[in-house]
């Protein structure tokens, strides 16, 4: 077998700079790293950062490694900004994770390079600046150079608040997130970056531009690159951007996120898929911790044993803590997206390799996915629950013999897919695909009817459901004007209209179920169809 | 090197005066002040020398340093006021049949069918009268235009800047209040509409360029305060 004819003897500048403290890489020889990458070790980097700028000068990303406590992020992010760098995007590798070993430390620092080179760019408001937690009288002298962290922003392409969404909001502990008129506010002052709305959020519009799932993506698919780094199982740690990176075992490889309870049942279960042998998330275990988020965690890594459990793994490859990484899934199966906000993939992906010929349907309240369930008996068809489906899980169709469905009915389909669609027959339908809902429970309280259980959802894993096709849960007749033909509302809203008015409903049912409302503010004369 | 020494070398090497830091604000606050009045030749030249000190006072230390950088950029690029005018006519005084941007808060936080422009300009003189400020006769805008609410800020700044030189500590938190109050009340409530305005009408050039690093710095300032104000009111300090 031939190789690939190298290219053209034109040598590429360097894109990303790796600038390693020569305090502790210079005991590791460091293999060489991708074309586009330039390792320096620079002696007592951790003391003295003034030269940062100046040996990344053209670089396009870049990765420090530090190996004391001693550097300031600060003066590391001021270096970065000096030859025109995102701050937010500089990558920090802990040296001591090495544990010495040359072959971890090569590994580690590839993964940081794909992480930063995914760095997408930040945004004015996603730099939350930080400082010492109390004033000191020595701070009335002289205050450290501020260093930022990432903090998430809504993206507002993607963000349906104007749909009535507010899931960040109600998983913020701090305040920090408001929806105001159809929009989503963040106040980075009061913002304790934990990410926990960044994973709620059903569209994966709540961006932290230091930990998106493309970062994530990267960083992971480096650390478990066969090719690269010592032989043997691997387990991915999530470890808390609060807390640092402390010590893992050998074999265990840290990602920072912001907060470990942020951490989705997903991003637990994807590495398995991509080829860890295991795969955990470290509370942090900090008393002062303003999150109080290990619950939170605790029940994802419940869900997480419950879910193996049902599709025949071992339970054991997703912890809590960090043992010897275990041997990992006989398989691998690449999921897309597998960091992106639908759990479904990953679900059915495991549910293969598990080869699980049964039912799985498992109950949980970490469930990352949900099921739908409408009562026919008491919906009307208004369709509010669909229109106001952040990820097009529910949708609606309605036909149109006359004019286009978009004059009839609006709403999000169009941003997410499912939505609108045109079927035959003079019908309605509300249809739902499981393998997008993210059980966020968005749709529960705007449905006029849900005190008569209209809808309901279970926050429920059915592998079934989530293999199955868009399935119709609703379906009933419309009434058309008889005018102009236009749709006017589902057979059974007009039955409901009918109960709530009562005895005095007849002149006015008779107006209402015979023309649409434009035509009823049109003057035309109901002879004039009769 | 010691250990003592390794840990005292990045503090001594990277911290903040507050005196130094506090000169560095009110000197952005008077350049984005000028910038957007009226251009003229002079005023140019005034700005490229004004922004070259305010390099020298280490922006790069804050996150608002990549739009200011590129703002020098577009400064780079300046060629003549005449050019310049002629943008600042069109985006902040007329522009076919309506202002695309008005540079005043009324315009932004009021209804200005209400005519509530001059209940905002009597309102804000009544607050600099309060914080000892007055219009120069020889400016001609409103009280709630951006220049002038920039100004206030740099006046504000200049006060605790002298507060920190003499070491009446007091005086300075003081200062750092009055500052925070007007970001709150005024200038913080609108300048990222007039921004967002400015980057509509004006996708590229001197002006986008502008509004984004004004707002970039006060949006980062207003922040800074925030958390110096609620660390300071922390009962928990030691100071």
């Amino acid at each position: 077998m031939g190789r690939l004819m190298d290219s053209p003897s034109v040598k590429t500048p360097a894109k990303t700079s790796v600038l390693l403290c020569g305090d502790r890489a210079s005991e590791l020889a460091m293999g060489s790293f991708a074309e586009g990458v330039s390792v320096q070790i620079v002696p007592e980097l951790c003391q003295s950062t003034r030269n940062i700028g100046q040996l990344a000068l053209g670089a396009t990303s870049l990765v420090v490694g530090v190996c004391s406590g001693e550097y300031s992020l600060g003066a590391i992010q001021t270096q970065a900004r000096k030859v025109g760098l995102d701050a937010l995007g500089v990558e920090l590798v802990d040296l001591n994770c090495a544990n010495g070993d040359p072959e971890r430390l090569r590994l580690m620092v590839g993964a940081a390079v794909a992480r930063a080179a995914a760095f997408g760019g930040s945004r004015l408001g996603n730099a939350k600046q930080t400082f010492p937690s109390r004033m000191t009288r020595r701070s009335l002298f002289r205050l450290s150079v501020p260093a930022y962290v990432s903090a998430p922003q809504p993206d507002s392409t993607r963000c349906t608040a104007g749909t009535g969404c507010h899931a960040c909001v109600a998983v913020c502990s701090r305040g920090a997130l408001a929806w105001t008129k159809g929009v989503i506010t963040h106040d980075n002052a009061a913002c304790e970056p934990c990410g926990l709305c960044v994973t709620a959020c059903p569209t994966g519009a709540m961006v932290d531009p230091g930990i998106t799932p493309r970062q994530l993506e990267a960083q992971i698919r480096a650390l478990l690159d066969p090719g690269v780094g010592p032989v043997g199982a691997r387990g991915i740690v999530y470890t808390c951007r609060r807390a640092g990176v402390s010590e893992t075992n050998a074999g265990w490889y840290p990602v920072v996120v912001a907060c470990t309870g942020m951490v989705p049942p997903s991003w637990l279960l994807a590495p398995l898929l991509l080829g860890a042998g295991a795969t955990a998330a470290r509370p942090c275990g900090d008393s002062d911790c303003p999150m109080h988020n290990d619950e939170r965690l605790a029940s994802t890594v419940a869900y997480c044993h419950a879910f193996l459990e049902a599709v025949g793994i071992d339970s054991g490859l997703v912890s809590m803590s960090t043992d010897v990484p275990r041997s990992g899934l006989d398989r691998r199966v690449e999921p897309d997206d597998p960091f992106g906000p639908f759990a479904a993939d990953v679900l059915r992906a495991l549910a293969d390799v598990g080869q699980h010929s049964g039912d799985v349907v498992l109950d949980h309240p970490a469930s990352p996915v949900g099921i739908i369930k409408i009562g026919v008996e008491a919906c009307t068809g208004c369709t509010i629950c669909a229109q106001s489906c952040p990820t097009g899980a529910l949708a609606w169709r309605v036909d149109s013999e006359v004019g286009g469905v978009d004059d009839v009915v609006g709403g999000v389909g169009d941003v997410v897919g499912g939505g609108r669609d045109v079927v035959g027959g003079g019908r309605e339908e509300i249809t739902f695909d499981a393998s997008l809902c993210t059980a966020c429970g968005q749709c529960l309280p705007r449905c006029p009817e849900a005190s008569r259980d209209a809808i309901t959802l279970s926050v429920t894993t059915d592998v079934a459901a989530l293999r199955r096709e868009r399935e119709v849960l609703f379906a009933e007749n419309v009434m058309r004007c008889v005018s102009c033909g236009k749709p006017i509302a589902p057979t059974k809203m007009m039955a409901r209209i009918r109960d709530l008015i009562g005895d005095d409903a007849e002149p006015v049912m008779r107006v209402l179920t015979r023309y649409c409302v434009d035509c009823r503010g049109a003057g035309v004369p109901p002879h004039s169809a009769e | 090197m010691t250990k003592a020494r390794a840990k005292a070398a990045p503090e001594m090497e990277e911290s903040l005066n507050w005196a130094e830091l506090t000169l560095l604000r009110q000197g952005l606050y008077r350049f984005f002040g000028a910038v957007f009045m009226a251009p003229s030749q002079d005023g140019i030249q005034a700005l490229g020398a004004g922004a070259l000190v305010l390099d020298s006072l280490g922006i790069d230390r804050f996150a608002y340093s990549g739009p200011w950088q590129k703002l020098r950029s577009a400064m780079g690029a300046l060629q003549s006021a005449t050019d310049l005018e002629a943008i600042y006519i069109s985006l902040f005084v007329v522009g076919g049949g309506r202002t695309p941007c008005p540079p005043v808060e009324s315009h932004y936080v009021g209804d200005p069918s209400k005519g509530e422009a001059g209940v905002f300009d009597a309102e804000l003189k009544r607050y600099y009268q309060d914080l000892g400020l007055a219009l120069s006769s020889t400016h001609r805008h409103t009280h709630d235009h951006l220049s002038v609410e920039l100004e206030v800020m740099s006046a504000l700044c200049a006060r605790e800047h002298t507060a920190w030189e003499d070491g009446v500590f007091g005086a300075a938190a003081g200062e750092q209040r009055c500052e925070l109050d007007f970001l709150n009340k005024h200038l913080g409530t609108w300048l990222g509409l007039f921004a967002c305005r400015v980057a509509e009408a004006q996708s590229a050039g001197f002006y986008s360029d502008a509004a984004a690093a004004c707002w970039a710095f006060v949006h980062h300032d207003h922040e800074f305060l925030r958390l110096i104000v609620q660390m300071r009111d922390d009962p928990e300090s030691d100071d």
